[in-house]
Parts: C-alpha cells; structure tokens; sequence
C-alpha cells in the first residue's frame, strides 16, 4: 500500500479552483518534489496532504488514515505524530531561543528533552547557537533551527514548502545536503515544494503540477 | 430540631454510599474485563439489604441495641480497608505479600465470593445501624410511620440518583483510575466520611479515631514510662508529665490522627509517582519519549483517587473542627482564695449564678500551681462540685457543649452526661466533697490537694492497665 | 527539561515579551478588584441610633421632635402619661470635648436606664451622684485608668468621676452617659430631650401614638416597624448602589481586558498558526492563552487588594468615624475577582483566534 494515496483531491477558493483533481501515490521512504511555477497549486497540495487545510473533494490517506475523516484536534495529533514541517518562511517563536523552539515541537508531541534537542541542534552545525533567538540567526542558521524542529520527533514525513526560497546559493546547497543525510539515513519520507529545477534535481522523483493539474511525474536519473 | 429529617439523611447517605461503591466496582470489573462478576455483586447487595432489614427487625423485637458495637465494627473495617490498601499497593507493585492468597484469587468462584462479600462488609454493618438509629428516633419522636416514610424517602432519593446515574452515558472510564489499592483506599474513604451511623451530628468517623488513636498514643506512652520503671515519687513523674504533656495535647492528638489519616493516601502518590521508569527498548528517541509521556499520565491518573481521598480527608476533618472544639462553652475559672484551710466558691455574683444550669469554672492557687474546680447545676437541681479533671486522661479540664447540654472531657471528648457528674469513675470529673451553703459552697483545702495529687501522679491513672 | 517547567518558561516569556500591554490590562483589572473589595469590607451596617436602641431598651414607640434638628421639652413629657405607657425612657444627645478629641455624650436619668436598660453590662457600678458617669468600653482605652474625665463644650467645662464602664457591644460603647441635667447644662439646652422611648401593649399602640401626637404637635411617634423598615430600605440601597457601580466597573474592566487579548492574539496569530501546525490542539494552545490570562488577573487582583482597603477605611471613617476591620479572606476575593475578570475577558478572543485557518497564515506573508 502506499504511504501517501491522493485520489480526485480539488479545491475551490470561492470562484478560484486551486486543485481541479490531483491523483497521486508515494512510497514509504521516497523523496518527491513537487514543481510548478507560483500559483499553480503546488503548496495548496502540499498543505491538504499535511491537513493543514481541508480539501472540497477527494481525498487524502496517510499511512493508511483518512486525513478528511479526521477532526480539528485529531489532524492535529496525527500530524505531530506523523509529520514534520519545513516553512519558506522558518516561523519561529520570535522570543524563544532556538533550542526551546525545537522543544516547542517535542512538547506537543510528548515530553521535553533538551538534551535531545541541543544533540540535534548540534549535528546540524548549530552547537554555539543554542539559546540564541532566531532575530539573530542568519537565514541558512534560521532553516536549519526550522529542520531540526522537523526531525526532532521522528516523523515518518517531512514537508517542506520552498525551504530554500528564501536562502542563497551557498545555504540552499548546505539545507540540500542535511536533507539529504537525513534521506540517505532511511528515515524521512519527503515531499518538498519548489518552483526552483536546481533544487527539484535533488529528489528522486519530480511531480509537475500546472494549473491545478499533474502534467508531468517522472523520476529523476 | 426534629429528628425526622436526621431519618432522610441518614438513609440517603447508606443510599449514596451504595451507588459510591457500585459505581467504583463495576468500572473496575469493567476496565479488568471480569464484567461476568456483575452478578455476583448485585446478589450481594440483595443479599446484604434483605438480611439488615432482617436482623435490624430481629434486634429490635429482642431489645437488644448494639449500636456501640456495630460503630466499631465500622471503625474497625475503616482500619483494615486503610492498611490494606497499603498492603495491596505492595502486592500490585511486585513485593509478593499475600502470597499464597493470591494464588487463591485465581479461581472463578472464588472471585465470585471476594466480590459478592464486598458489599456485605461494606454495607451491613452500617446499614443494620442506620435502622437501629432510626427505629430509636422513632421511639424518642413517638412519630414511628413519618420517621421511617422519612427514612424511606432518603432511600427512594437515593434509589432515583442511582438511576439517573445509570442512564448517562459517562465519558471518563473510571476503572482507569483504580488499582485494587487504591479501590480499597476509596473504600475506607467512604467509611470514614460516611460512616458514622447517627445524623448531622456523626457523620464522620474522624472524631472517633481520633478519639481512639490518642487513647492508643496515651496508653503506649503511660506503659513506656512505667517500664523504664520511672519511679512514682510525686515530684519526679509530675515534672516527667509536665515535660511530656504537650503530646497529648488536643493540637498534638489532632496533628497525630490527620497524619495517620494522610499516610497511606501519601504513600500511594509516593510509590506511584516516584517508581522508577520500566526499562524500554525504543527505536527512536522520539517513541521513547512517547512512552515516557504514556507512562506518566498513567501514573497521574492512577494517583488521583489517592489525592482526592486526601482531599476529602482534609475537608472532612475541617469541617468537623469546627463542630467541635471551638463551639464548646470553656468559662475561664474565676479565682477564688484559700483562707484557714477552706476554699470558698461563691455561688452568686452579680453576673453570675452558679444554678443557671451553664459550667462554671474556679481556680485557685496552690504554692505554683493552679487547680481548677468545676461547679455545675445537675437536672435534679442539686449542685456538683468537682476537680476539673479526671481520673484517666491529662488535666486539661472539661467543657460544656451548648447543644446537648452536657459535659465533654477536652482531652478524649467523652460526653458526660449532667446526672452522672458528681459520681466518681471512669471518665467522669473527681467529686470534691463541698458544703454547699445560700452563698457559698466551702471545700477543705486538704480535700482538694489529697485528689489533685492523685491526678498528678497518675496513681489514678493505673485505672488503664486494667483496661 | 519538564513539560511544566518549559511551559513556565513559555509564558514567562510571553509575558516579558508585552509587559506594556499586560500591565494596562492589570491596571484595569486592579480598578475593578479595588472596588470589589470596598464593597465587601465596608459594613452595611449604617446603622440609625433609633432602631438600635429602641430595640436594646425594650421599647416599642420612640417619640422624635418634627424637626430633626430641634428639641422636646421636658414639661411635656407629662403628656406621655396620659395614654397606657408601662414604661419610657428619655435621653439628650450631644457631643463635648474630652481631654483628647470630641465625644458623643448621651444624657439619661440613671433610675429610668437601670430599669428600661437591658443588654447593658456595667463594669463597676451604676452612678450615684449626677457628678458620676458611665463611660462606654471603647472610651475606656481613651481615657485609661483616669477615675476623672473632664467634659466641655462650648466654654461650658465639668469634671466628672467614671463610676464604671458600659459594654453593650453597640453604638453605646463609644460614648459618654450622664446624668441628663448634667448634659443639658453643658450643651446648654436646659429643660430639652432629644428622643423618648415608650414601651406600651401592642393592642394599645395606635391609641397611646395618636394621644401623644395630639398633645404634643412638635413630635412624630415612630413605631420599631417604621424604624427598621426604614432602615432596611435605606441599606438596600447603598448595598445596591454600590453593587451596581462595581459590577459596571466589572464588565468596564472585561472589555478592556477584552481587547487588549484580541490585539495579543491578532499579533500573535502566527504563532498559534505555527503551534497548530506542529500538533498542537486547540485546547492547549489555548491553555497557554489562558495561562497569560490568569497571571494578569492575579497581578490584578495583588494590587487591588490593599488599594481596596485603603478605601474602605477612608470611606469607613469619613461616614461613621471609626475604621473598620478588613478580613483576611476579601485578599483572596480579590485574586479570584480578578481572575474571573481577566478569564472572562480572554474567552471570546482566544476561541476566535483558535479557529483560524494555519495554511492561509503560513503561506508566507
């Protein structure tokens, strides 16, 4: 069975149709980006595959849950259990420091360990940047701080809306290859958006999305 | 105050305690899956209705009123249910206490009985005392069909609440908060709320334990003394009483029975809370985490009944403080003088009237002590004059309580009746032999001395040992 | 790092972070907590002279001049007599100057008081001579152990012997009674009462009122029901009044509360986007909404608290000239007040913000 199944998924925004029947499957463990240029629905998929919206029709099954069946709150705990967020935008607390906004993340998932976060932050090259708030991380710093929030519980799938749209050259390259440790180590499924083809060339697999419509899915060699 | 509402109340709260412990039991055999037991509770509890009803008429024809016994019955089920709830929290944890018992509890019919027994010891002997009580308030009301149609009401209200609570369909699993420790904690809870058997004024059986666990407290101390063979000399065991008196102190008794009450409620969120974590072999730090998480909120869960039996505890104690002490009438002693070897205790002042029925309290000193005379009007019309102290608990006097009338001993709060004061024993206050004149009632200073000395020494107090 | 001990840390940085903002919210809140409080501590208990002591003296009719200011005379009093009086009881009140501030002086014949007087324990004796007086018990810590007190007014000055100290627990307790030609010679009002308590047959009420009110047109005869019922009337409305003040500083102090929480959440609604996004339910973010809440509301309810006393006690001793003891308890009324204001105030804010939609939030503005 696949891990993620969309079938017939549209969305209307008042007259606006953003999805006009997307079909989709990925595996378990798989690394797929989704391209299209802006306004073409790429983040309005990616958004009702994480519930962080809900679809007019169709549907959306994670791991075998039905993500529309789900209420408010359950989405919400099935999401912190399943899923992990990557924003263009790295939203953070802006008063929290950057360890105690990786364990805003654990305490809605379970208990707080700092520990555990100050490890992660430190794998991701961020040991002497700790209890620094975000205001006084540099971007590439920021995305990372968002990435270890992500990982921190174990997700089975990362989301990742353009973690790059906001970084230069020399960060997208360095967020790209911690994605893809990450990746290599086996055990993210990963879904990433970008209207970017340097960064869609990193994932395994390419699903272009046009005006609301899958035109294209094929792997990358 | 009528006695007939005493009658609704004392039914609704039997009633009320049997829909407390069904509603605990059958969550429980709910949440274990052992739901087939139902049965055998609910035939416990007809069971246990039919025969109080039944031995409640047969003592009543014979006369036989043992109300008194089957208050400590009550009391006694409190303690074992109390300690054993501490032994069962061993047993649940791992510490293998009851061993070969239980082994026993693995039979079906065994189960059966544990669980049809339940509401036998838990409702019999309350029940069988309830209607004891009420057939006495039918007696002294002389109104037997409104006080038990009163009695009945309570009953019925009790039956209707029951039945409402059936119907709703209740969100919180309940059985998940209990363990069998903790059951048989709540259990005892119930008793110790619920448990006397008269009305308003005994509901609680927290005066009583305090009651015994400060006799128990007195008697261990008194038998430590006279085993370290502390010699009787006047002086020496006055000056020893002196130093330790104040353990015996109503604040000290107080402090003492709340403490052992809070004990095993204490011990529970103890060993609850602060067991070691189980080890668990997980494959991410996140799922391990998860469990950690699971774990607590399990333990929390498991350790609410015990916060809120100290709760109840607590407010229960509170709440009958204040009923008690502090309503008490305790006149302060008015002083009087010794002259050629005679006290003289006046018997009118302006503002004062030693017949009006009220205690009356005078003190005089002797050397650097004062000694405290009590003066009160029996029913009769004769006046008592007495030693405020008695022959077996420390001198701290009598007072007077303004509802019944009667005396109360401040140390063990034992009632005395008006008409038994002046009659020496037991908890009573040592009768002085007084000439009791228009104006002026006259004691020999010897007199006094002579069972002041006696009270000081504890000579009277080997009266205990043969307890 | 425990789950409580980051979530302090939250919203100990939450509220560091708009300190401005919560402490104008608390200041609101204070305001209304103040009030609460002076609405509980002031006593209701305005009480009029007359109900007191007609119900103190036994009596059940009081005889009053039209006039309040003005006097009756005591050659009238022969009047009373006519109708079927079992027993009354005359005084003149006025004020003088002791040693150390003024006082309410009362002047009584002491044989009619002995006898009409209950509920009054004598420490000491009754006075004897029309030089002695019976001071009341709170007097007693003015004037020590003094066994002289010298009473004067307007240059008129007498000295008198305490005989003995008056405890009623009443009004009595503050002031001075002498022999009633005494009094009337210090105030200089010779000849004059102030007010006359009758006890007569309930049966014989209306007819004893009538007769004296006939003969003497300068007076009005209240009955203990009038008295009371007026009284009565009169609390209610000051209970009433002041209710009502407080409660629409209440609900002033809820909308306050109110908006500052709905411009809080409207800057803060990317955090709740992003906090929903993570996992988090509505309930406990909005737990932590709450939270921040409750803490203004205590801050509140701290500062409203001796703010509260301090008004009472002026209010206290503008209106009845004596300060009033404040229970222990109206601290913690105050907290919960203040609580349940800034509780009230939240709720429909942070349920609003709740429902906000976390994609359209986070798409990136």
């Amino acid at each position: 069975m696949s891990f993620i199944l969309v079938g017939g998924l549209t969305k209307h925004y008042g007259t606006t149709t953003a999805l006009k029947g997307i079909d989709l499957e990925v595996q378990e463990g798989e690394w797929v980006c989704i391209m299209g240029p802006s306004g073409s629905g790429k983040s309005t998929l990616l958004n009702l595959i994480g519930g962080l919206d809900r679809a007019t029709g169709g549907r959306v099954a994670i791991d075998g849950v039905e993500i529309n069946a789900l209420s408010e709150d359950s989405l919400s705990r099935f999401r912190r259990e399943i899923m992990g967020f990557i924003f263009q935008q790295s939203h953070f607390i802006p008063y929290l420091s950057a360890a105690e906004n990786v364990m805003l993340a654990q305490y809605f998932h379970s208990i707080c360990d700092e520990e555990e976060a100050r490890e992660v932050l430190t794998q991701l090259g961020l040991g002497d940047r700790l209890h620094h708030r975000p205001s006084q991380l540099s971007g590439g710093e920021q995305q990372r701080v968002c990435i270890a929030r992500a990982i921190i519980n174990n997700p089975k799938l990362l989301l990742a809306d353009e973690p790059t749209g906001n970084l230069d050259r020399e960060n997208t390259i360095l967020t790209l290859e911690t994605l893809k440790e990450l990746h290599k180590a086996g055990q993210f499924t990963i879904l990433l958006v970008t209207h970017d083809p340097f960064v869609a060339k990193w994932a395994q697999r390419v699903v272009t999305i046009e005006d609301g419509r899958i035109v294209r899915d094929e792997l990358n060699t | 105050m009528s006695l007939i509402p005493e009658a609704l109340v004392i039914s609704l709260r039997e009633g009320i305690k049997v829909i407390i412990v069904t509603i605990l039991i059958l969550s429980y055999l709910k949440e274990i899956n052992q739901t087939h037991l139902n049965k055998a509770y609910f035939s416990g509890v007809i069971f246990t209705l039919i025969f109080s009803i039944g031995a409640a008429l047969y003592l009543v024809i014979q006369g036989i009123d043992i109300r008194s016994e089957i208050a400590s019955i009550i009391g006694l089920t409190f303690a074992l249910l109390f300690i054993g709830s501490i032994g069962a929290l061993y047993q649940y944890q791992g510490v293998n206490l009851f061993g070969p018992l239980k082994v026993i509890t693995q039979f079906k019919r065994i189960r059966e009985l544990i669980v049809f027994l339940v509401p036998l010891i838990m409702f019999l002997p309350g029940l069988i005392g309830s209607i004891l009580h009420i057939n006495m308030v039918s007696i002294i009301m002389g109104m037997a069909a409104a006080t038990y149609l009163s009695a009945s009401s309570g009953f019925a209200l009790a039956a209707g609440i029951g039945l409402i609570i059936s119907r709703v369909r209740w969100r919180i699993k309940i059985g998940s908060f209990f363990t069998p420790a903790n059951l048989l904690l709540f259990f005892g809870i119930v008793l110790l709320i619920g448990g006397g058997i008269k009305g308003f004024a005994e509901m609680s059986l927290i005066p009583a334990v305090q009651m015994r666990v400060m006799k128990l407290f007195h008697d261990l101390v008194h038998m430590f003394i006279t085993f370290l063979l502390i010699p009787d000399h006047p002086l020496i065991a006055g000056r020893m009483w002196n130093t330790i008196g104040f353990l015996f102190s109503a604040g000290a008794a107080e402090a003492f029975t709340i403490g052992l009450l809070l004990l095993p409620p204490s011990v529970f969120i103890y060993k609850t809370m602060a067991e070691p974590l189980p080890a668990f072999e997980a494959k991410t730090r996140g799922e391990m985490r998860k469990y950690i998480k699971g774990l607590k909120m399990e333990r929390r869960r498991k350790s609410i009944p015990a916060a809120l039996a100290m709760l109840v505890i607590l407010l229960s104690w509170y709440t009958v403080r204040e009923e008690g002490f502090n309503r008490w009438h305790n006149p302060k002693p008015i002083p009087v003088a010794e002259s050629e070897g005679h006290v003289l205790i006046p018997l009118a002042r302006p503002g004062m009237d030693v017949m009006d029925g009220s205690l009356h309290k005078f003190s005089f000193v002797h050397g650097d002590e004062i000694i405290r005379i009590l003066v009160i009007k029996r029913p009769d019309g004769t006046l008592s004059v007495c030693l405020d102290a008695c022959e077996i608990c420390p001198p701290e006097g009598y007072a007077q309580r303004p509802k019944e009338g009667d005396l109360i001993c401040i140390y063990c709060k034992t009632p005395i009746p008006l008409m038994t004061v002046g009659s020496p024993g037991g908890c009573n206050p040592i009768p002085l032999k007084a000439l009791v004149g228009a104006k002026e009632a006259m004691i020999e200073s010897a007199e006094i001395l002579k069972k002041y000395q006696d009270v000081k020494t504890g000579k009277t107090k080997e009266s205990i040992h043969k307890k | 790092m425990k789950k409580s001990r980051w979530f302090a840390l939250f919203l100990k940085k939450a509220v560091m972070e708009r300190m401005g903002r919560i402490v104008f919210a608390a200041a609101a809140i204070t305001v209304a907590t103040t009030l609460s409080v002076v609405l509980f501590a002031v006593p209701a208990g305005i009480s009029e002279r007359l109900g007191e002591e007609l119900k103190a003296y036994g009596a059940n009719l009081v005889v009053v001049p039209l006039n309040e200011s003005s006097y009756i005379n005591e050659n009238e009093l022969l009047n009373i007599h006519k109708g079927p009086v079992d027993s009354f009881f005359y005084q003149l009140y006025g004020q003088a100057n002791l040693d150390k501030g003024v006082v309410e002086i009362v002047g009584v014949d002491f044989s009619q008081a002995k006898q009409a007087a209950m509920g009054w324990k004598i420490h000491g004796r009754w006075p004897v001579h029309s030089e002695e007086i019976l001071a009341g018990a709170a007097i007693k810590e003015i004037i020590g152990g003094m066994e002289k007190v010298g009473l004067s007014w307007e240059g008129r000055k007498k000295e008198f012997k305490v005989a003995g100290f008056l405890e009623t627990g009443g009004r009595e307790d503050k002031n001075i009674f002498l022999d009633i030609k005494e009094a009337q010679g210090i105030l200089n009002l010779h000849g004059k009462v102030s007010a006359v308590f009758l006890r007569a047959k309930r049966e014989n009420l209306e007819t004893v009122s009538k007769e004296i009110e006939r003969s003497m047109p300068s007076v009005k005869v209240k009955t203990l029901q009038e008295v009371a019922r007026a009284e009565e009337i009169f609390l209610k409305r000051i209970q009433f009044l002041m209710a009502f003040v407080t409660f629409v500083v209440l609900c002033g102090a809820i909308v306050s509360v109110s908006s500052t929480m709905m411009t809080t959440t409207i800057e803060r609604r990317r955090e709740i986007a992003l906090m929903k996004a993570l996992g988090g339910t509505r309930l406990i973010i909005g737990l932590f909404f709450i939270a921040e809440a409750v803490l203004t509301g205590i801050a509140g309810g701290i500062a409203g608290f001796p703010l509260g006393v301090l008004l009472s006690q002026m209010i206290a001793k503008s209106s009845f000239g004596s300060f009033i003891s404040v229970s222990a308890y109206l601290f913690f009324l105050s907290i919960a007040v203040g609580m349940m204001i800034a509780i009230a105030g939240s709720i429909i804010p942070v349920k609003g913000a709740l429902r906000l939609d976390p994609a359209i939030v986070l798409r990136g503005e």
